[in-house]
């Protein structure tokens, strides 16, 4: 059993994502919120495993509770809710500790995979957002770089990925499964959040790396 | 005396003493220049004469003050004055005025402005300037006195007599610093200023019955003695001594004795002197004779004179008379005169040669050959002539040669056409005596005219004659020495070839001079070569006709030639060619002569010319400088290397060289008027003069020499207008027009004839204050207006792209969270409906579509949102979003794709609109393939190529007919997509053979 926290300030919408995971087999909602006001007090009373995060909530953006909830407790996946995949906000949120993202036109098909495959570690990435991260690695300081950067498989990967190639053609392209690509990506992911997370989640992150 | 002077001036002084009190018995021999209302005097009649601090000479005329520079008069017309009878500067140079009308009256040191000082009576006179910083005046009823500094004034009345005018004529200080008043007819007053009265010492008021008598006094002085000297009316001249009191009365014989002023001065030998003015002309009284003298023919007609003063720094008289002013100027009087007493010899006679006796160490005694009659002997400190006459009257002296036993060997022009042509002079036997070589060279020619004479160092005696040439013999046994055949001789003479002149130079080569320019002869042949023929014919002066020679001292040849004056080295090399160009005013060069420094002094009719070779420069004197007449041919002797003699008609002048080369210097720079625009304006050379932008300005500078000669030249400069000076010649008058703004130094100066310039040019500093939009701050002021301006309208557009953005962000924002959100919520109960419909629901197709729908319209928003973002302007954004488009739906859909991207997409933008037409033309093409074509393969192919975006679409589907195009796969749509892009859209498809999409259009434009 998978317990979810959804945070979404759209009632209609949040009454709508409690209801479809909440009827959806092998999950449960352990808390629907219409702001991350007090989302430090309400993990530790729900105690989920994902939170599902709206972006753009009055007060504490999703941004910050991104941070919040990684401070909390770095084991808790956050996947971010959106209606645009290369929002800087939302590759904000992924470098403060965000697992993936789903687009909200999305939802009604994939939602339950990406909650499934947000706890397996992976996510997906759009072009825009590959581009970001590779600009993050490529312009983060040095020393930083060395220690936590990107392979050349991985700087490959991310190249093609903001061109826009989809998993399979990467795939094709680089002589490797879809799986694997996902995996390079579930790293990349990683490094992004030690590089650039605030220094309490990157500290976290990197004990958990390490 | 007569123990210190040499035996031979014993000798003189015995045999001339008969003429010793013609010594000085004449009056001094000066020169006055005259000033009157031609030179722009106001009013004839001068009663004042002043100085300033500057230098200024001023007048009080019968009108107004005056100021004089030298060149011009500033008159001070109003306030009204009158009978300006005393100027005195004070200590900050201002000019104080006495007069009849206006009360005593101030002029400021800019010298602009004539202002009564209020208070002071109507009529005032003589005002005179104390040592103390005091003025005093005369009035109508006694004496005034002001303190200069704080106006405050004092009065001393004078008992009242029946003279109705100023009761006093002047005031004295003598050299114990006592003010003495000279009254009118009250007599002589001593200020006694422990009592503050004056006291009466003798005339009319004098308590001493002794010294009581009427006295009508005049202006005095007060000589380097210390005695007082003052005219006394019908009395001749007051001497009193203020130590002893003693007075005695100097009388001009024959005279009314009617003297109005006295000054002490000098002579033009330096000697003192007193220079009386009274009512018929200006006397010259020298003391040590007692005697008075009337310089004669100063002035056309008899004039009075009213004032005199003798400036001390430059020994400058000036005359203030009933007609205009008289000056005299000892630096004008360069040359000094001496005239032959009248009774010696009949006259006119020209002194034709002169040379200093050899044999007397004081270098005093001269001999002068005169043009008849006979030989003067003159000792120069005495004024003694002597005369020694020739066997006739008609013969003329022609040159002079002292040999080594210091008998005189003369040539002459025997007029009479009778006798010896040379004699022998003894002058210790004081007679002529016989000599066989004198009476050989005195019949050699065909008539007794031995017109050049020399004994050189072998004793030989060379002699000619003009017509007939050169001849030698031994002059202590008369042979004639045979150095050429007679035709020789009269090769050389033929063709009126004159023999001009004789000289022999140090090597003791003699020279000739002659019509066909200068010879030599050649040692030891005695050929005769000609010095010029050496020379290239166009390096020859014009005329080689040669007057007179000189060898110089450093063994160059000179020749005075008719229209030049040549140099030339010993070989006749010609070195030197003056002419006309140069500054000689007379074709006839007749004489030269060498002074110590070098100058090479010409004497031609026009005047004495000298020439510097070390600084090139020819300058002349003329009667203007003293000179007796301009005609300089009779005869120059250079004496000493110092003293130039000049032969004269009926005497002789003299120059001392070394006063040419020992000027005084010349005075400094004064600027006598500052204007602009025209309009005088108030000068102090100590301040900075300030100036408008465009102001045009002139400064009047000039040198106050008083000189009459027009010889000072001027120069200036301005700093920062170049370093150059600017020499304007003898105008004196910087002028400048619309300077811009800055600070600027003008530099003035000046030089005498004789090109020594003034030793501290005056300078004058000079701000011309920018006009307002000259000022820094006011172009800054501009400067920030056009920056701010440039700032506005870029803040302008900035703003406008931000709002433009902001816009398109709150759409972006709306649509995501309104719109965005509602969507995904009607998607997500669009699917959960679907999910618990049984199969086979008559509303699941509906439902499906709801589910469709909501996504198609996300999607779509989701393009419209991505194309408004602007970051998505760079187009390798949008080739990427291309790519996962496209490469999603042909995964989806099972075709087997290729996708070629260019490679590196340099930073190309694309506008929204062009982003925007050109998606969706790519996703119509892109959707059609997908869902109508029914191909197993595509081929999506994006290049930039040159400014140009193509693409490509290809697919192995069914194709179709573009001839048939329906309206549902939107190719209307994208031609006119494609048509807004400005480029073109084509499709190559026919059935069964697939379809090609082809777009090509410009970025840039």
């Amino acid at each position: 059993m998978i317990k979810i926290s959804i945070y979404e300030d759209k009632e209609a919408l949040r009454s709508l994502l409690e209801l479809m995971i909440g009827s959806a087999e092998g999950f449960a909602v352990v808390g629907a919120y219409g702001n991350g006001q007090r989302v430090t007090e309400q993990l530790s009373r729900d105690r989920p495993n994902v939170v599902l995060m709206d972006i753009d909530m009055p007060g504490p953006s999703g941004i910050d509770c991104v941070s919040r909830v990684k401070e909390y407790d770095v084991d808790i996946r956050v996947l971010m809710h959106t209606v645009f995949d290369d929002d800087d906000r939302l590759f904000a949120c992924l470098s403060n500790g965000a697992d993936g993202y789903l687009l909200k036109k999305d939802t009604s098909t994939h939602l339950l995979n990406a909650l499934h495959e947000v706890v397996e570690g992976g996510g997906p990435m759009s072009p825009g957002i590959a581009r970001r991260v590779l600009q993050t690695f490529l312009h983060g300081s040095p020393p930083q770089r060395q220690e936590y950067g990107i392979t050349p498989r991985e700087h490959e990967l991310l190249q093609l990925l903001a061109q826009g190639y989809t998993y399979r053609m990467i795939g094709i392209q680089c002589g490797i499964s879809v799986e694997t690509v996902r995996r390079h990506l579930k790293n990349i992911y990683h490094k992004l959040h030690v590089q650039c997370g605030t220094e309490a989640v990157a500290k976290a992150l990197r004990e958990r790396i390490i | 005396m007569g123990k210190l002077l040499p035996p031979l001036l014993l000798y003189s002084l015995a045999l001339f003493g008969g003429l010793l009190n013609r010594t000085y018995a004449q009056p001094p021999s000066v020169t006055f220049d005259h000033l009157s209302e031609k030179d722009g005097l106001p009013g004839g009649a001068v009663y004042s004469i002043a100085k300033d601090r500057q230098g200024f000479i001023w007048f009080g005329t019968r009108r107004c003050p005056a100021r004089y520079d030298g060149a011009a008069f500033r008159s001070f017309l109003f306030p009204e004055t009158y009978f300006v009878t005393g100027m005195a500067a004070d200590s900050a140079n201002r000019m104080w005025v006495s007069s009849d009308r206006g009360g005593l009256c101030r002029i400021d040191p800019s010298a602009t402005r004539l202002d009564s000082v209020p208070g002071t009576p109507r009529a005032t006179g003589y005002l005179y300037a104390s040592s103390q910083g005091e003025g005093w005046f005369s009035r109508n009823d006694g004496i005034g006195q002001i303190n200069f500094r704080t106006g405050k004034m004092r009065f001393y009345p004078l008992p009242q007599t029946t003279y109705r005018g100023y009761k006093v004529k002047g005031f004295l200080e003598d050299k114990q610093k006592n003010l003495w008043a000279i009254g009118s007819d009250n007599g002589l007053f001593r200020f006694d200023r422990r009592a503050n009265r004056f006291v009466c010492v003798l005339g009319r008021d004098c308590p001493d019955p002794a010294r009581r008598f009427q006295v009508y006094l005049n202006r005095g002085c007060v000589d380097a003695d210390g005695i007082l000297w003052i005219g006394a009316y019908g009395k001749g001249l007051l001497r009193f001594d203020p130590k002893t009191n003693q007075f005695s009365f100097l009388k001009i014989p024959d005279e009314p004795n009617r003297i109005t002023c006295v000054e002490e001065g000098r002579d033009e030998n330096g000697r003192r002197l007193l220079w009386v003015g009274d009512e018929r002309g200006l006397l010259a009284f020298r003391p040590e004779q007692g005697r008075f003298y009337y310089l004669p023919d100063i002035r056309p007609a008899p004039f009075e004179v009213n004032a005199l003063y003798r400036d001390p720094a430059n020994g400058i008289l000036w005359v203030g008379t009933s007609d205009g002013v008289l000056k005299y100027n000892p630096q004008d009087n360069l040359v000094r005169t001496v005239t032959l007493p009248p009774a010696l010899v009949r006259l006119p006679v020209t002194v034709k040669v002169i040379i200093a006796d050899q044999r007397d160490t004081t270098g005093e005694t001269f001999w002068l050959g005169l043009s008849h009659t006979g030989l003067l002997r003159w000792h120069r400190p005495t004024n003694q002539f002597a005369l020694i006459r020739y066997p006739s009257d008609a013969a003329e002296t022609m040159w002079i040669e002292q040999a080594s036993d210091g008998k005189l060997w003369i040539g002459l022009r025997r007029w009479d056409y009778r006798g010896d042509g040379v004699m022998v002079y003894d002058p210790q036997l004081n007679r002529f005596v016989a000599n066989a070589a004198a009476e050989r060279a005195g019949t050699l020619f065909s008539v007794p005219f031995v017109d050049h004479g020399l004994l050189d160092s072998q004793q030989r005696l060379w002699i000619g004659n003009n017509d007939e040439g050169l001849r030698v013999l031994d002059s202590r046994t008369g042979h004639l020495l045979p150095y050429w055949a007679d035709s020789a001789i009269t090769a050389l003479h033929q063709g009126n070839n004159f023999l001009t002149d004789l000289k022999a130079d140090a090597t003791g080569r003699i020279w000739l001079g002659t019509y066909q320019g200068p010879y030599y002869l050649e040692s030891p042949t005695h050929r005769f070569v000609s010095a010029d023929a050496r020379n290239p014919k166009e390096g020859q002066p014009e005329d080689p006709a040669t007057n007179g020679l000189l060898i110089a001292r450093n063994g160059h040849l000179w020749a005075a030639r008719w229209g030049s004056v040549t140099e030339s080295r010993p070989d006749g090399t010609l070195l030197t060619i003056l002419t006309a160009r140069d500054g000689l005013y007379d074709r006839e060069n007749r004489r030269l002569a060498e002074d110590q420094a070098g100058t090479i002094w010409i004497g031609n009719f026009d005047g004495l010319h000298a020439y510097q070779p070390k600084t090139r420069r020819l300058f002349r004197l003329t009667v203007s400088d003293g000179l007796s007449r301009n005609n300089t041919t009779n005869a120059l002797y250079i004496h000493r290397g110092t003293q130039l003699f000049i032969g004269q008609e009926n005497g002789l002048d003299f120059v001392d060289v070394g006063q040419v080369n020992r000027r005084s210097p010349i005075p400094p720079i004064v600027v006598s008027s500052f204007q602009v625009h025209e309009q005088e304006r108030p000068f102090d050379p100590n301040e900075t003069i300030r100036l408008r932008h465009n102001d045009a300005f002139s400064v009047d500078f000039t040198t106050l020499t008083y000189s009459r000669l027009p010889n000072v030249r001027y120069a200036y400069f301005l700093d920062g207008q170049g370093e150059q000076w600017h020499n304007i010649g003898s105008a004196h008058r910087a002028y400048y027009t619309s300077l811009s703004p800055g600070h600027y130094t003008l530099h003035l100066k000046a030089a005498d004839s004789f090109g020594h310039w003034t030793r501290q040019p005056l300078q004058l500093a000079i701000d011309v204050l920018p006009a307002y939009y000259q000022t820094w701050w006011f172009r800054s002021f501009v400067a920030l207006m056009v920056v701010g301006l440039l700032y506005g309208l870029y803040r302008y557009r900035i703003s406008q792209l931000v709002w433009v953005l902001r816009i398109r962000n709150r759409i972006s924002a709306d649509l995501h969270d309104e719109i965005g959100s509602s969507l995904s919520g009607i998607n997500i109960m669009g699917t959960m409906v679907r999910e618990n419909l049984p199969a086979g629901h008559p509303s699941r197709s509906m439902v499906e579509r709801i589910v469709e729908d909501s996504r198609q319209i996300s999607s779509s928003l989701d393009d419209i949102v991505w194309s408004i973002n602007p970051r998505n302007d760079e187009l390798s954004h949008l080739t990427a979003r291309m790519n996962r488009y496209a490469a999603e739906l042909f995964e989806a859909a099972g075709i087997t794709y290729e996708i070629i991207l260019p490679e590196a997409i340099e930073p190309v933008k694309l506008s929204m609109e062009k982003r925007q037409d050109f998606y969706l033309i790519f996703k119509e093409a892109v959707n059609n393939l997908v869902k109508h074509a029914g191909a197993s393969e595509a081929r999506l192919r994006i290049s930039l190529e040159n400014q140009q975006m193509s693409m490509e679409v290809a697919d192995n589907g069914l194709g179709f007919d573009p001839a048939a195009a329906t309206e549902r796969n939107g190719l209307r749509n994208m031609q006119s997509r494609a048509e807004r892009l400005g480029g073109e859209l084509s499709i190559h498809a026919s059935p069964g053979q697939g379809t090609t999409l082809h777009l090509r259009f410009p970025v840039s434009a």
